[in-house]
Parts: structure tokens; C-alpha cells; sequence
């Protein structure tokens, strides 16, 4: 797979597909470039994501300046044609929580460290696609 | 009854928050000399640290030396 297809939501929120490996049906995730990791999902996410707990932390820092200490998993996802292990925060709330498109939910957010030399674009139009490839 | 996993990781977690930014105050001045290292982990009760370009990078590393000790992830600032 040579990329991968999301949609601008009618939020205008820039969604793709989360394919976690070995498991079907549509998650959704929300892109946010203000974020510096490779993957946020909530803890009640946890069992459907597969994650995987360890032993560390993250501090980061929030838009409002504040300070945060979140845990940090792994997920196994299907990504442009490879399965890849990705460190993942898991803080206990995030803003996407029960969020969906559609009748799929929207399970986290996808930062720039997993986006890191790949091209994204969209339109920020209801409807547009919103497309991750191989930078040329 | 008491998950006692929920409370060790809830002891866990409170000791990362309170030993991690200590340590990496401490830290601080021979982090900033590490070069390309923009992420830091610590091993909270031993004080041994690895760094990398990314925070993979560095958790890769210290899971590669430290196994699953306890560890305060942060970027280098």
C-alpha cells in the first residue's frame, strides 16, 4: 500500500484509518500536528487497540502550558504496507473520547513523529480525503 | 477485592512523577551535551539514562539496556 485514504470529517477534523494489525473494522484516528508523539489513545481504548502496557512515562507539555505525566504503550499497526510498533501515550481522557464518524469510532490521534517524512494533504473541506504517502 | 496490579501501578506512577523531574534537573547540564539527543528516558530508581533523536529512539535504547525498569520519558529542553 502506497498510501493511505482518510477524510475531512464534517468537524473539519482531518480523520485517516487506524489499521491495527490483525484486527478488522474501521477505527479512525484524528491527525494533530500540535502533537509531537506517534500515537494518543485513551485508557479505554486499551483492550480494543490490543496495547500493550510498559514501565514508561511521558511528560509533555499541553497547548495551555501546562505540564502533563502520561503513561506509555505499544500498538502493532498496519501502516503504508508494513506492520509497525508504535509508542503510544495513553493519557486517562483525551477529547476524542466517544467520538465518531459515522458509525466508526475515532479512537486517537495521530502526531507527527508517525507522520515524520511522509507527505500529507488534504482540503479542509466536509468530505475531502485526506491522503499520507511516501514523500517524493 | 484490590487489584494489587492497579496499586502497584499507581505506586509506580506516582514515584515516576515525583523521581523523574528531579533526576533529569540533575541531568539537565550533560544532556544538553549529548548530541543529536533530543529525548531523554531515566531509569527513575537507578538514575541510568538513554537518549535518542526521537522518543522511540530513546525508549528503544533504554529498554534494550534497562529491560522493563521504570522509566520518565521527556524531551531534552
Amino acid at each position: 500500500m502506497t498510501q493511505i485514504v482518510g477524510v475531512v470529517s464534517d468537524r473539519l477534523w482531518p480523520l485517516l484509518p487506524l489499521a491495527v494489525s490483525g484486527m478488522r473494522g474501521t477505527l479512525w484516528a484524528l491527525v494533530d500536528t500540535g502533537f509531537e508523539g506517534s500515537l494518543m489513545v485513551p485508557e479505554s481504548e486499551r483492550q480494543r487497540l490490543r496495547l500493550v502496557r510498559t514501565s514508561l512515562m511521558a511528560s509533555g507539555v499541553n497547548a495551555d502550558g501546562t505540564s502533563s505525566l502520561v503513561s506509555v504503550g505499544r500498538v502493532t499497526l498496519d501502516w503504508l504496507g508494513a506492520t509497525i510498533t508504535v509508542r503510544t501515550h495513553v493519557p486517562s481522557t483525551t477529547m476524542i473520547d466517544g467520538e465518531m464518524h459515522y458509525r466508526s469510532p475515532i479512537v486517537g490521534m495521530i502526531g507527527l513523529h508517525l507522520l515524520q517524512g511522509l507527505r500529507l494533504s488534504f482540503d479542509l473541506y466536509p468530505g475531502r480525503p485526506v491522503i499520507v504517502e511516501q514523500a517524493r | 477485592m484490590v487489584d494489587l496490579s492497579v496499586l502497584k501501578r499507581e505506586r509506580d506512577e506516582a514515584f515516576i512523577a515525583k523521581a523523574g523531574p528531579a533526576l533529569y534537573a540533575e541531568l539537565l547540564p550533560k544532556l544538553r551535551k549529548v548530541k543529536l539527543a533530543r529525548y531523554v528516558v531515566i531509569a527513575v530508581e537507578t538514575g541510568g539514562y538513554e537518549t535518542g533523536g526521537t522518543m522511540a529512539e530513546a525508549a528503544d535504547a533504554f529498554e534494550r539496556k534497562h529491560g522493563d525498569a521504570l522509566g520518565y520519558i521527556r524531551r531534552i529542553e
